[in-house]
C-alpha cells in the first residue's frame, strides 16, 4: 500500500475526493431541477408585424406540464397523462409515431394583419418539432400533396386540402397562403425582421413569466392595421375612454401551472395614466380586520387622488357627454344632485373621503348567498366622514338611529321609514359601514380572532400570486361554493368545485407596465 | 500479467469514469404515457423527479422520489471519483466504492429495462453506463482485487 495515502496527503486526497463529489452533485442537483423558460424558438420565425401570436408549451416533461397534470388530478381526473395518449390513440393516432413528432418545446400560431373588408387574414402555425421530417411525413399522408415547389431554396409541399409546408430546420411551417410561407422563409433566412426580435415583445416577454403554458402577444396596431384605428369613431371612443393608449400598445398574455394552482398574467406596454394611483403595488391593511369568513374582498387604494385626476383632465369632455346624454348641464350639476338626494351638497363629498386604502368584503354567515353581511371598510379622515354619514342618516325622513357599543367601538345604526338599515362605526380611524351585522363582525373582530390577513386560503392564494398586488378582488371559491345553490353543481362539477380554493384577480402598475394578473388555487 | 495487458487493463480502468460521465447524460429510458417518445438521461431524470418533488406530494412519495434522485445522481459522482482516482489513487476506497457502485447500478437499471422492454438494446446513456460498469468489473476482477481488500488497505480501516 503506498504511504501517501497515510498521514496528510491521504486527508487532502479525501477532502478533494469529497469536495469534487459533492460540487458535482450540487451543480447537477441544481441546475437539472431549475424551472428552465421556455424558449420561444417560434417567435424567430414570425415576422415583426405580427399582430397576434400564440404560442404552446409542448414540452410535456416541463415543470409546467407536470404541475397541471398534478392540478388535473385535483380536480377530479384519474390519470390525465394516460387520458390524453389514450385519447389520441381513440382518434385513430399513434401517439409515438403520429403526435410526439410534433413535440419539440414550443408550437405557435401567428396572425399579421386582418383586414376587415375582405374578411381575410394572413398568419400560419409554426412548430419546433421533434423529429421535422416525421411531421412533414405525416402531413403528406393526412392532407395530401398536391405539388412541390421552392421558395429562396427552401422547398415547400402545396398540400391538398389547402395550405402550404415547409421544412425549415427543426420547424415546420404551415401557412393557409402562399404569401404567408414565403414570408416565415424570409424571417428565417435574415431578409426580414422577426417578432422576437421587436423591442415591445421582448419588453413584455420579459416581463411576465418565463415559465407557461400558452403565452399570447397582441399588436392592436398591427393586428387591425389603419382600418378601425383610422375610424374617426373609433378613435375618437377609445380617446374619450382615456384607455386609448392601453388598448393600442401591445399586451401580452401568459397562462401557467404551478404546485398549487393555475396563474394567469397580463401585461400591456400602454401607460395607466391617470388610474395609476390605484394600481401601486401594496399589500392590503384592511385585509386584517376582515372576518376570516369572507367570501368575496376587493379593494383599491387613491381613490379620491384617481378621480381627481381623472375629472381634472376630461371634465370638458365628461361635461359634453354628459350633456348630450343627460338632462345635467355638467358633471357637477350631476354630482350635486345625487348628492342632495342623500343630504350632501355633492356626492363628491363622499368620494373625496376616500383617500386611503378601501375595502369592500361580503360573507354568508347563513351558508346561503341570499343573506349576505357586507361592510365598506376604508381608511379616511374619521371627523370628516363622521360628519358626512350623520348628515347623510339625518336627511331621511323618520330615521331611527341607534347607537351600540360593540367590541369597545361606537356603532351607529339608522333605519329609515321602510327598516331599511345601515349601519357604520370607526375602528382605528378607519370607517366601517354597511350591513348592521357586518359592521357589527368587523368592530367585534379581537385581534387573536382569525381575519383574512390570517387565513390558510388567503395567504396561500397571495402566496401563488405571479406579481405585486396593486387593485385586487379574492374570492374564496370554497366558501361561494358552499354558500350557492348544491344543485347547479352536479357530478363531476361538483368533485373539481370541492378542490376549488381561491381565486384572485388583481391589477397593477409595476415598473412601469400594467398587468393584469391572477391566480386560481387548487387543494388536494 | 503481459506488460500489454497491463497496459490494457490501466487504459480500461481510465475509461470507465469519462464513460459513466458521458453515460449520464445521455438517454437512459423513455417516459411514460404520453412521454413516451421523450428520451430521459440520468440528467433529465434527475430534474424530472425534482420538479415532480415541487408538487404535493405524501411523505412516502416525497421519500421515494428523493431516494430515486439520490442514486442516479450518485452516478454522476461515482464517475466524478473514478475519473479523479482512476488515473493514480487507485488505492483510495471511494476507488472501489464508486466503481463498484456504477456496476450495481448499471445491473439494475439493465434489469428494469430488461422487463419494461424486454431482450432490445438499451438505449445510449444505459449501454454507455453498462460498459463502463463492465469495464471496471473486468479491471478489478482481472487484477485480482475486491472492494473490500481495497477498504482495508486504506489507512483506519479494518
Amino acid at each position: 500500500m503506498p504511504s501517501v495515502f497515510r498521514g496528510a496527503s491521504g486527508v487532502i486526497l479525501t477532502a478533494l475526493v469529497v469536495v469534487a463529489g459533492a460540487a458535482a452533485g450540487a451543480v447537477i442537483l441544481f441546475t437539472s431541477s431549475r424551472a428552465s423558460d421556455v424558449n420561444l424558438t417560434t417567435a424567430s420565425l414570425v415576422p415583426a408585424d405580427a399582430g397576434l401570436y400564440f404560442a404552446l408549451n409542448t414540452d410535456l416533461s416541463s415543470g409546467q406540464w407536470v404541475a397541471a397534470f398534478k392540478l388535473a388530478e385535483k380536480l377530479g381526473a384519474e390519470d390525465p397523462e394516460g387520458e390524453l395518449k389514450d385519447g389520441a390513440e381513440d382518434a385513430g393516432f399513434d401517439w409515438e409515431d403520429d403526435i410526439a413528432p410534433f413535440l419539440g418545446g414550443n408550437a405557435a400560431v401567428y396572425v399579421r394583419g386582418v383586414d376587415l373588408e375582405d374578411v381575410s387574414a394572413q398568419g400560419a402555425v409554426i412548430l419546433r418539432a421533434k423529429d421535422p421530417g416525421r411531421v412533414m411525413e405525416i402531413l403528406e399522408e393526412q392532407a395530401g400533396s398536391l405539388d412541390e415547389d421552392e421558395y429562396n431554396g427552401v422547398e415547400f409541399t402545396v398540400l391538398e386540402m389547402g395550405g402550404f409546408a415547409a421544412r425549415l430546420g427543426d420547424h415546420v411551417v404551415i401557412a393557409l397562403d402562399e404569401a404567408s410561407l414565403e414570408a416565415v422563409i424570409d424571417v428565417s433566412q435574415g431578409k426580414a425582421p422577426a417578432l422576437a426580435g421587436v423591442e415591445e415583445f421582448k419588453k413584455l416577454r420579459d416581463e411576465l413569466t418565463g415559465n407557461f403554458l400558452a403565452f399570447v402577444y397582441v399588436s392592436a396596431n398591427d393586428l387591425l392595421g389603419d382600418f378601425l384605428l383610422d375610424d374617426p369613431v373609433v378613435k375618437a371612443a377609445l380617446d374619450e375612454s382615456g384607455t386609448g393608449d392601453l388598448v393600442l400598445r401591445p399586451a401580452a398574455w401568459v397562462i401557467g401551472a404551478k404546485k398549487g394552482g393555475f396563474e394567469f398574467q397580463a401585461a400591456s406596454i400602454g401607460e395607466s395614466g391617470n388610474v395609476s394611483p390605484m394600481l401601486q403595488p401594496r399589500e392590503s391593511r384592511l385585509a386584517a380586520m376582515i372576518p376570516a369568513d369572507a367570501a368575496l374582498f376587493f379593494t383599491t387604494t387613491n381613490i379620491a387622488q384617481t378621480w381627481s385626476a381623472v375629472v381634472a383632465e376630461s371634465r370638458a369632455a365628461i361635461d359634453d357627454a354628459i350633456r348630450e346624454n343627460t338632462d345635467y348641464r355638467s358633471l357637477d350639476d350631476a354630482l350635486r344632485d345625487a348628492g342632495e338626494q342623500i343630504g350632501l351638497e355633492s356626492i363628491e363629498e363622499v368620494i373625496e373621503l376616500l383617500t386611503g386604502e378601501t375595502a369592500v368584503a361580503a360573507w354568508f354567515p347563513e351558508g346561503v348567498t341570499s343573506s349576505p353581511e357586507a361592510v365598506l371598510v376604508a381608511e379616511v379622515d374619521e371627523s370628516r366622514a363622521r360628519g358626512v354619514l350623520e348628515r347623510v342618516l339625518a336627511s331621511k325622513p323618520g330615521v331611527r338611529i341607534e347607537k351600540r357599543n360593540v367590541g369597545g367601538f361606537e356603532m351607529t345604526i339608522g333605519r329609515d321609514e321602510e327598516g331599511e338599515p345601515l349601519a357604520f362605526g370607526f375602528r382605528d380611524s378607519r370607517l366601517v359601514m354597511g350591513t348592521p351585522g357586518g359592521v357589527e363582525a368587523v368592530l367585534a373582530l379581537g385581534s387573536g380572532d382569525p381575519s383574512l390577513a390570517t387565513l390558510e386560503r388567503y395567504r396561500a392564494t397571495v402566496e401563488q400570486m405571479p406579481s405585486a398586488l396593486g387593485t385586487y378582488a379574492f374570492v374564496n371559491l370554497a366558501a361561494m361554493l358552499r354558500a350557492g345553490n348544491d344543485e347547479v353543481i352536479p357530478g363531476i362539477i361538483e368533485e373539481a368545485g370541492a378542490a376549488l380554493e381561491g381565486l384572485i384577480i388583481n391589477v397593477v402598475d409595476e415598473r412601469g407596465v400594467v398587468r393584469l394578473s391572477g391566480v386560481l388555487t387548487i387543494e388536494e | 500479467m503481459a506488460a500489454g495487458w497491463r497496459r490494457g487493463l490501466e487504459l480500461t480502468r481510465l475509461g470507465v469514469g469519462p464513460l459513466a460521465l458521458a453515460a449520464f447524460f445521455l438517454p437512459w429510458a423513455h417516459g411514460p404515457g404520453p412521454l413516451s417518445a421523450t428520451e430521459f438521461s440520468g440528467y433529465r431524470l434527475v430534474g424530472y423527479a425534482g420538479r415532480l418533488q415541487a408538487l404535493d406530494l405524501s411523505i412516502g412519495e416525497g421519500a421515494a422520489l428523493w431516494l430515486a434522485r439520490l442514486l442516479i445522481l450518485a452516478v454522476a459522482v461515482a464517475a466524478t471519483w473514478q475519473t479523479l482516482l482512476a488515473p493514480r489513487h487507485r488505492s483510495h476506497p471511494a476507488y472501489p466504492l464508486s466503481g463498484w457502485y456504477l456496476v450495481a447500478l448499471a445491473a439494475i437499471a439493465l434489469g428494469i429495462g430488461l422487463a419494461r422492454a424486454g431482450l432490445v438494446v438499451p438505449p445510449p446513456g444505459l449501454l454507455l453506463l453498462a460498459i463502463a460498469g463492465g469495464l471496471f468489473a473486468v479491471g478489478e476482477l482481472w487484477s485480482g482485487r475486491r472492494a473490500p481488500t481495497a477498504l482495508a488497505e486504506f489507512p483506519g480501516a479494518g
